[in-house]
Formats: C-alpha cells, structure tokens, sequence
C-alpha cells in the first residue's frame, strides 16, 4: 500500500478544504438561483371580454383575404416561388380562418384568395423566380405570381387588393420593428375605397403568409442552425407565448436557413381606410404542406389578436 | 406516465388519486439503496401526483351583483378544447366539471346540468398557449374561450368570447404547467359569471 505522505499525495485532511470550495460555490449558486426566482415577480391574472372587429349596426360584414407566398430552396440551384402549394395552403387557411372568426360571432361575408405573392416584397418590384410546382420549369414574374382569373378582368379591383395586402403586410411587420419602406397611408386610403365599393363589405381580415421550404437535403443539414437560430431569438426577444412549438414575434421570415413561415395579419376598416390591428406569428414546419400552413393553434393566436377589440380588460 | 412509472419502479411508496386508486409497492433493499432513492423517488412521486383539480379551477371570489336568479334551466350540450392533451394537462372533461360546478354555485340559473335544460350552453377553446420563461421560472397560461347560450332550436340568445391568462411561478415543471392552466379556466369561468350577472338579456 503506498503512504500518501511518501508519495506527495495529498491526504484526506489535505484534500477538504479544496472539496470544500466547489460544494460551498455549488450551494451559494443554488441559493441564488432559489432566491432569484422566489424574488422574481409573477404577472397578476388578466380577464377581457373579446369582440370581434367589424360587428356593429352599420357593419356591411367582413371580408377574408389570404394570400400565401412559399419560397423553395432546393439544394443545387437558386431559390423560386411555388405557386401550387401556394394555392392550396391559402384555400385550407381561408377554411380554418372563417370556422375560428365564426365561432366568435365575427360576420366573414366573403372569402378569397385573389393572388400568390401579392403583397410587394420590394417597391420596385422585381420580377420574381417562380414555378407551377417543386421541381417544375422556373420563369421570372413580377409580383403577383399567379392572380385569380376572375378579379385578373377587373384590373382597378386586383390593383386595390394588392395595394391593401402589401400596406396591411408592410405595417405589420414595420410593427414589429423589422422595416417599414412599404408603408402608405394615402396609398391604403384610397385601395380601401375601391374595395369597399366593388365588394359592399366595411371590414377586411388580411392573413399574409411568407414561407421558406428547405429540400430534404438541406433541411438535414440545416437542424444545428435551426436550433442555434430559435434561441437566438427567443433570447433577442423574450418571453414568446408558444402553443404546440409556435412563437410569436415580428421577424422577416423568408430565407431562414430552416423551414418557417411568417403569418402577417391585419384588420382594415375599408370605411375609414386604416389598419386598425396588425398581428405577427411565426412558426416552424415545412409551409408546403396545407396541413402545416393551416394549423389552427398558430391561426387562433393570430387572428385573436389582430381581429378583436378588448373590453372590461381586468387586470387583478 | 412516464414520471409515475419512475415512482412505482423506485419502490418509493404510494400515490393515490382521484378515483382512489391506489398504486403500491415495497423493497427490501438496503437502507443505503433507500437513502439513494429517496429524492429522485420524491420527484417521481409529485409529477405522478400532479394533475388538473376541477375544485382548483372554480372561482371563489366572484363579485356577482345581481339578486334576481334568471328563472331558466341551462344545460351544458358540449365543451370542445382544440387539442385534447398536452402534457396531459389541458383537460376539458375537468373544465366541463368546473364549469358546471361554478354555475351551479353562482345560483345564476335556475338549474344547471349535462342532461336537461331550456337553454344549451356550447363552450369552445378557441386558444390554450403556455409561455414559460425559463429565466424566471415562470410559466403563463393563455386561454380565449367563447361561451354560446342557444335555444334547443338553435336560436341564439347570449354569448360572449373572454380573453384570461394566469402566471405561475412554481418551481416545479409540470406543476407550473397545471397551476398556470388551472388558474386561466378559473379567470374564464370568472368572466362568464360576471358577463352573465352584468350582461345577460333582460326581458
């Protein structure tokens, strides 16, 4: 056996004070972090009655407009929009929007996806890499990519339509902090007046959706900077309310390095020509699917608070 | 489940529910074995413990004002949340209960129950979405629920849409979860009665 004095060891005596040290750090650490957190401030109970936006006894009724805009990211060549999924999510979010806007009592008259891309992405713009489905034959148009036969033949119609989509977007992110170049108030002014003429509707409940979809080759690669790029802004931006993964808060979504979406809203009262309410949400999976685009818990907690005004807010 | 499994598997005691059922197991191993197990059996032991209490989520304090009892039978037809479970934490079978509960109490009705009535009362989440912040250790609940009073025929005759959240700051997971949840149907269940005693149609 060997004697821990000849071999320069220290002994059990030797040793306390140096385990002492880390166990002491330890425990001044978790008293902190008890004492911080017994310290911190729990936020009192709210309550508010809800009511939905354009109810009144001069209201001519809502009108829902989604418009959808996917970009797809393959993996050897440059990004293009895709106007198939496009379609097809925009159809399963006008269904989903009206059955939550119905069950409050909010009157949706009229449904309608007019475009794809609607809302301008730049003033000036630029024609757009686009193509029927993934993988199809990509050509260059500017914005919108595809526009509804039927509104296409009245052209002061779908020129209005635009203008409101891309006032209502660009205000809803501006919102958020994340630009506001796009922002026109004579501009959205007057496109309301010709909406509320052509349609006979006093409120419109704009839902503007810009996606990234990775190929499956990219999104394999690209899960160490989806993470790394979730935290970093939660950690940028605070507590976020979550609901089955999704966080809210304004951000620019297209050309994350992830599949994403960001979901735009806004309520215009057609009659004043003003965006009373702008709501941002983002969220993760793959914005080609339907099912995906028109998750309902990431729709509720868009439209609950872009499209209702609160009453008797009690906070206790 | 999972966390309940650790409990029994721990040999740590008994937990008993709800129902009364009652899970038991013992070990005869050795006091060291025992001293080793008896924090992380603890923990198993709450979480396994931990659930949604309809008592929790009636409200208690509710200022109603009114005096006249609305001389009507109300019958609860349905209560859909949009996702059933989540941590097995949002329950709407135990909303149901407390809602029920809390209107009977509130003597706002004549009656209230799930089978007969006058008036069917049709209750839907529209939103359930937690934030926990992890700095802080605290998790808050946010709830939008629309209440609709319909006749049997389907005529509708009141309802409203409320807006509550509650913040928990509970050390533990699962509990701030269930606290948070508990605390933001109580705040819904409130607002209903209080619509009701201050808003309800006067004939």
């Amino acid at each position: 056996m060997i004697d821990p004095k000849r071999a320069c060891l220290p002994t059990t005596k030797q040793r306390m004070p140096q385990l002492i040290t880390p166990i002491v750090r330890l425990g001044v650490f978790i008293l902190a972090m008890v004492l911080a957190v017994a310290c911190g401030t729990v936020p009192p109970p709210t309550r508010a009655r809800i009511v939905p936006l354009g109810v009144g006894p001069g209201s001519a009724g809502i009108l829902l407009v989604v418009d959808v805009c996917l970009n797809y990211s393959p993996l050897n060549a440059d990004d293009y929009f895709v106007v198939d999924n496009a379609r097809r999510g925009a159809a399963a979010i006008a269904t989903e929007a009206s059955t939550f806007l119905e069950h409050t009592g909010a009157p949706v008259r009229t449904r309608l996806v007019p475009f794809v891309c609607g809302a301008l992405h730049d003033a000036q713009n630029s024609p757009k890499r686009f193509a029927e489905l993934i993988d199809g034959q990509v050509n260059l148009k500017t914005q919108p990519i595809w526009l509804d036969e039927e509104i296409s033949r009245d052209a002061e119609y779908s020129q209005a339509l635009q203008q409101v989509a891309t006032q209502v977007f660009s205000t809803a992110v501006a919102s958020g902090g994340a630009g506001n170049a796009l922002v026109n108030r004579e501009q959205l002014a007057s496109a309301s007046a010709i909406v509320s003429r052509k349609t006979g509707h006093s409120g419109l409940v704009y839902i503007g959706v810009t996606g990234n979809s990775l190929s499956p080759g990219k999104a394999a690669v690209s899960v160490g900077a989806r993470a790394i790029a979730s935290m970093a802004l939660s950690l940028a931006i605070g507590p976020v309310f979550r609901t089955e993964g999704i966080e809210v808060y304004a951000v620019f979504a297209p050309r994350f390095p992830y599949d994403v979406r960001q979901m735009a809203g806004g309520f215009v009262d057609l009659d004043a020509g003003s965006v009373v309410r702008t709501k941002v949400v983002h969220d993760v999976g793959d914005p080609m699917k339907s099912e995906v685009l028109a998750r309902k818990e990431a729709l509720s907690l868009l439209l609950v608070d872009m499209a209702f005004s609160r009453i008797s807010r009690i906070s206790r | 489940m999972a966390i309940g499994a650790i409990g029994v598997i721990a040999g740590a005691g008994q937990c008993r529910d709800e129902g009364g059922m009652q899970t038991t197991s013992s070990s005869d191993a050795s006091p060291m074995f025992r001293r080793r197990h008896i924090l992380p059996a603890a923990i198993a032991l709450l979480g396994a413990c931990s659930t949604v209490k309809p008592a929790r989520m009636v409200p208690q304090d509710v200022p109603i004002r009114q005096t006249v009892q609305i001389p009507t039978r109300v019958r609860l037809a349905s209560l859909e949340g949009d996702k059933s479970s989540s941590f097995g934490i949002y329950d709407d079978s135990r909303f149901a209960e407390a809602l029920l509960a809390a209107l009977k109490q509130s003597r706002l009705f004549a009656d209230v129950s799930e089978k007969d009535g006058e008036i069917d009362l049709t209750v839907r989440v529209l939103t359930q979405a937690h934030d926990t912040d992890l700095r802080s250790m605290r998790t808050t609940m946010r709830l939008v629920a629309a209440y609709s009073f319909t006749g049997r025929d389907g005529t509708p005759v009141w309802s409203e849409t409320y807006d509550t959240s509650f913040s928990s700051g509970n050390l533990g997971g699962a509990q701030r979860h269930i606290d948070s949840y508990e605390g933001a149907v109580r705040e819904s269940i409130a607002s209903l009665l209080m619509g009701i005693a201050e808003r309800w149609p006067r004939k």
